[in-house]
C-alpha cells in the first residue's frame, strides 16, 4: 500500500473521528427516540457560535469553554423538546406513531436558527486561532494533527459514555425503553415527555461536546451545519439506529470512504460516493451495521 | 425483485450524476443580446426647467455579506474615496456639475440575486453604468448586455461576452491566461536572479466557482505546452471543511509548485498544509488569495515565502498615488488595500472622464448609448490624463491609471488593449506583502533582493 494511500485512510479516520461525535448527538435524537432532528446541524453550528465567542470576548480556550457550553447545550435541547416538540405529541393520541408535524417543525425551526445565525453574525467565516493542542504529530511519514486526534479521542469516550449510561444506568433503561415503546413505557409508569426532553439535551450536550472539540480546526458559518447533518444522519442510518458503537464505526467508515475516494478521484465524486453507499445500505439492510431496531 | 429494481434505480441516478458530472461543457452562450422585457425609464430632471440631472447613477451589485464581505467593505470605501474626489472637485462639468452617486445593493453571493438586482437598477433605479464585482462578473454582465445597460467589467468573464455583439461590455482587466503569462515571467526572471532552474512539475488546486474552474482550464495546457509537467489537477468544493485528502496527493505527487484558485478557504489550507509539512521546492503561488483577512489569523509561518499574484495595487504602500486610499481602508477595513478597491476606484474615475465626453440625454437608453461610446473612445497615458495628479516629492500620477497600466484604451470588443502593468506577484515575509515582478513594482529598497526567496526552505529548515 502506498504511503499515500496510508495517509488517506489515517486521515479518514481522523475526519470519521468528526463525523461519529456529531452523530452520535443525533443518534440519542433520532436513533432512540425517533425525533427526525432536521434541526441538528445549526443547533450544533448555534453551541459552536457559543463556544466561539466565549474565546473571541473573553479568551476562553475551547476546550475550556466546554465546561460552559455543554450545561447550556443541554439545557436547550430540554427547552426545545418540552416548548416544541412536547406539544406535538401531546396532541397524537396514540403514543406508538411519532406525529410527522415534528419533521415539519424542526425544518422550519433549522431555517430559524440559521437565518438568525445569519442576522447576528453575517455569513462572514470565523476561525479559532492559538487555541491549546495546535500543530502536530509526526509518526515516520505521517503528521497527525493534535486538535484532530483529540476528536476521534473524544468520539470513542463519549461513544463509551454514552453506551454505559443507555445499558448500565437506570436512566438509560428508561430512554431505551421510551424509544421501543412509548405506550408500554407510559403504561409501566415512565414519564415519557421527561424522558423525551432529557434525552434531547442529552443529545444536544454531546453535540456540544463534539463541536467544541472541533471548533479550534473547523471554520463556522451560519449554514455550516447543512453539509455536517446530512453526513451524520448517512452515519446514524448506516451503523444502525439506535446503535452507539455502530455510530462510531459508521462514521470511521464514511470518513475512510471519503479521504480513500478523494484520493482517486476528487472530493466532489467522492461525496456522491459516500451518498451511493447510503442509497444501498437504505435498500439492502435497513437495520444498518449494528442496528437492532428494524426501520 | 422489488429491491433489486430500487438499487438498479438508484445506481443508475448515481451513475448518470458522475457522467453527467464528466461530461464536456454545455451549448454555447447566446452573444446576441435580448430585447428588454420592460421599457426603459427616462431620467427625470432633479429640478423643473434644468438640462441636466444634479445627479448620475452607477450600479455596483456588491456581496455585502457573505464569505467574501469583507471584499464589498474595502469597495465601499475606495467608492466613498473616488466619489469625494470627483464630486468634490465639481462633479461631472460636462452635465453642469451633475454629482456621481453609486447604488451598492447586497446579492449576498448569490448569483440569482445578483442578477435581480442587476435589472432593479437598470430598469427602475435607471442608473447609466454597471459595474459588475469580484464573484458576479459573468451574471451581472449578461444581464447589463440584455437590458442594453453599459457595464465596465474587471473580474472573470467568458470570452464568448467579449465580442463586438456584446457592445454595452468593456472590460478593464487581463484574460486569466494572462495572469500565467505573468507567473511565468517572474519564474524566468527570478531564475535569472537567484541562479536557479526551477520549477518544472506544477499542480494545480482549484475551487468549484465559475472564476476557478474557467481560470484552471486554461492554467494546465499552457504550463504543458510551455514545457512543465502539470503532475496533478484537483477541483475542490467551494467551503470544503478540510484539504486532508488534497494534501495527501500533493505529498504523494511531490510537486516542485503548486497553482491555487482559493480565496476563504485559504486558512484551512495553509494550516492543514503547514500541519503536513508539505514541501513545494519552488513554493505557491495563489491567485485569489489577495484579501489580507485569510491570513490575519493564521500563525506567520502558515503564509511566511506564499506568493500571490495580485494587482499591481499592492505597491501603493511604496509610492504616495494610493495614501489616502490605503489609509481610509485601513481605518475602516482594519486590512491593506486590496486590488477589489482599487478596481472601483479607478472604475469610478474612468467612468468620470468618459461622463465629460458624453453628450447628455434625458432619454435614458440613449444616454447610455452616448455614453459608452464615449467609453470605448478611452484613450489615456500618463502623458494626456484626464486629470492629473501629482506626489510631494513631484511625481506625477493618473486616477484613471491607478492599477499599474501605463495607458488604457479599448479594442473594438470592448477588452483592454495591452497587457503589461496590471499584474503584480508578491511574496509574504515577515509579516507584509512585498512585490517581487515586474522589477518596477518593486519597492524601493536597497535590501529587497534579499527578501526574495526563491526556492523556498523545507519547513525542517525554517
Amino acid at each position: 500500500m502506498s504511503e499515500a494511500l496510508v495517509a488517506a485512510v489515517v486521515t479518514g479516520i481522523l475526519l470519521g473521528g468528526l463525523y461519529a461525535v456529531i452523530a452520535l448527538g443525533l443518534n440519542l435524537i433520532f436513533g432512540i427516540i425517533r425525533v427526525i432532528n432536521f434541526a441538528h446541524g445549526s443547533i450544533m453550528i448555534i453551541l459552536m457560535y457559543l463556544g466561539f465567542f466565549l474565546w473571541y470576548l473573553l479568551g476562553i480556550d475551547p476546550y475550556v469553554g466546554m465546561l460552559i457550553v455543554v450545561p447550556v447545550a443541554f439545557g436547550f435541547g430540554y427547552g426545545i423538546q418540552h416548548v416544541l416538540i412536547r406539544p406535538m405529541f401531546k396532541r397524537e393520541k396514540s403514543y406508538v406513531v411519532e406525529p410527522l408535524g415534528v419533521l415539519l417543525l424542526m425544518a422550519g425551526f433549522d431555517l430559524v436558527i440559521s437565518n438568525s445565525a445569519l442576522w447576528a453574525f453575517q455569513a462572514r467565516v470565523w476561525y479559532v486561532y492559538g487555541s491549546a493542542f495546535m500543530g502536530s504529530v509526526s509518526l515516520g511519514f505521517l503528521h497527525l494533527t493534535k486538535q484532530r486526534l483529540i476528536v476521534v479521542l473524544v468520539a470513542v469516550l463519549l461513544t463509551a459514555g454514552v453506551y454505559w449510561l443507555l445499558n448500565h444506568t437506570s436512566l438509560g433503561n428508561r430512554i431505551r425503553a421510551v424509544g421501543q415503546n412509548r405506550e408500554a413505557a407510559a403504561i409501566c409508569g415512565i414519564n415519557v415527555h421527561h424522558i423525551y426532553a432529557l434525552t434531547f439535551g442529552l443529545g444536544c450536550a454531546v453535540t456540544a461536546v463534539g463541536g467544541c472539540a472541533a471548533l479550534p480546526f473547523m471554520p463556522i458559518t451560519p449554514f455550516a451545519g447543512m453539509g455536517l447533518a446530512l453526513r451524520a444522519f448517512v452515519v446514524v442510518i448506516l451503523g444502525g439506529l439506535g446503535s452507539v458503537r455502530g455510530a462510531l464505526l459508521a462514521g470511521i467508515i464514511i470518513g475512510v470512504v471519503e479521504t480513500v475516494g478523494a484520493h482517486f478521484t476528487n472530493s466532489s465524486i467522492a461525496a456522491i460516493i459516500v451518498f451511493a453507499i447510503f442509497l444501498i445500505i437504505i435498500v439492502s439492510r435497513p437495520k444498518g451495521l449494528l442496528g437492532t431496531i428494524e426501520v | 425483485m422489488k429491491k433489486f429494481v430500487i438499487l438498479l434505480f438508484s445506481v443508475v441516478i448515481v451513475a448518470g450524476l458522475i457522467f453527467t458530472g464528466c461530461a464536456g461543457e454545455g451549448p454555447a452562450v447566446p452573444t446576441k443580446p435580448e430585447e428588454p422585457t420592460t421599457a426603459p425609464p427616462t431620467v427625470p430632471p432633479e429640478v423643473p426647467g434644468a438640462e441636466y440631472p444634479q445627479e448620475i447613477l452607477i450600479g455596483i451589485p456588491m456581496h455585502i455579506t457573505g464569505p467574501l464581505g469583507m471584499v464589498s467593505k474595502g469597495q465601499i470605501v475606495a467608492a466613498d474615496v473616488a466619489l469625494e474626489e470627483i464630486n468634490g472637485a465639481g462633479g461631472i462639468k460636462n452635465m453642469g456639475g451633475a454629482k456621481l452617486r453609486v447604488l451598492t445593493p447586497d446579492t449576498q453571493l448569490v448569483p440569482d440575486i445578483a442578477v435581480s438586482e442587476t435589472e432593479r437598477l437598470i430598469t427602475q433605479e435607471g442608473v447609466v453604468v454597471i459595474i459588475p464585482t469580484y464573484m458576479h462578473g459573468e451574471e451581472v454582465a449578461f444581464t447589463a448586455q440584455r437590458f442594453k445597460c453599459p457595464a465596465t467589467q474587471y473580474q472573470t468573464i467568458m470570452p464568448p461576452t467579449m465580442s463586438e455583439e456584446d457592445w454595452y461590455v468593456s472590460r478593464v482587466f487581463n484574460d486569466e491566461d494572462e495572469d500565467f503569462f505573468d507567473n511565468q515571467a517572474a519564474y524566468t526572471l527570478w531564475n535569472q536572479e537567484k541562479g536557479v532552474d526551477g520549477p518544472h512539475s506544477i499542480a494545480f488546486l482549484y475551487g468549484s466557482n465559475t472564476w476557478a474552474t474557467e481560470a484552471s482550464a486554461w492554467g494546465p495546457p499552457m504550463f504543458s505546452d510551455w514545457g512543465y509537467d502539470v503532475v496533478l489537477e484537483m477541483p475542490y468544493m467551494d467551503g470544503q471543511a478540510t484539504f486532508m485528502p488534497e494534501i495527501a496527493k500533493l505529498k504523494a505527487a511531490k510537486p516542485d509548485h503548486l497553482i491555487l484558485f482559493m480565496q476563504a478557504e485559504h486558512p484551512v489550507f495553509n494550516r492543514e498544509l503547514m500541519e503536513q509539512q508539505v514541501d513545494l521546492p519552488y513554493g505557491m503561488i495563489t491567485q485569489g488569495g489577495e484579501n489580507s483577512e485569510y491570513y490575519a489569523i493564521l500563525p506567520p509561518e502558515a503564509y511566511e515565502y506564499q506568493f500571490i499574484h495580485e494587482d499591481g495595487d499592492i505597491w501603493f504602500p511604496y509610492r504616495c498615488y494610493g495614501d489616502k486610499l490605503a489609509q481610509r481602508h485601513l481605518d475602516e477595513t482594519g486590512l491593506p488595500l486590496a486590488t477589489y478597491a482599487t478596481n472601483i476606484y479607478q472604475g469610478l474615475w474612468l467612468i468620470a472622464q468618459a461622463l465629460e465626453r458624453t453628450e447628455y440625454s434625458a432619454d435614458i437608453q440613449t444616454f447610455r448609448d452616448n455614453f459608452q461610446r464615449a467609453y470605448l473612445a478611452t484613450d489615456i497615458s500618463l502623458d494626456n490624463c484626464p486629470d492629473p495628479q501629482t506626489c510631494a516629492d513631484g511625481t506625477p500620477w493618473c486616477p484613471q491609471l491607478v492599477r499599474g497600466s501605463p495607458t488604457l484604451s479599448f479594442m473594438p470588443s470592448g477588452h483592454v488593449t495591452g497587457r503589461e502593468g496590471h499584474a503584480c506577484l508578491s511574496q509574504w515575509r515577515n509579516g507584509r506583502r512585498v512585490p517581487m515582478w515586474p522589477e518596477h513594482m518593486r519597492p524601493p529598497e536597497a535590501e529587497w533582493q534579499d527578501l526574495l526567496v526563491w526556492p523556498i526552505p523545507k519547513w525542517s529548515e525554517r
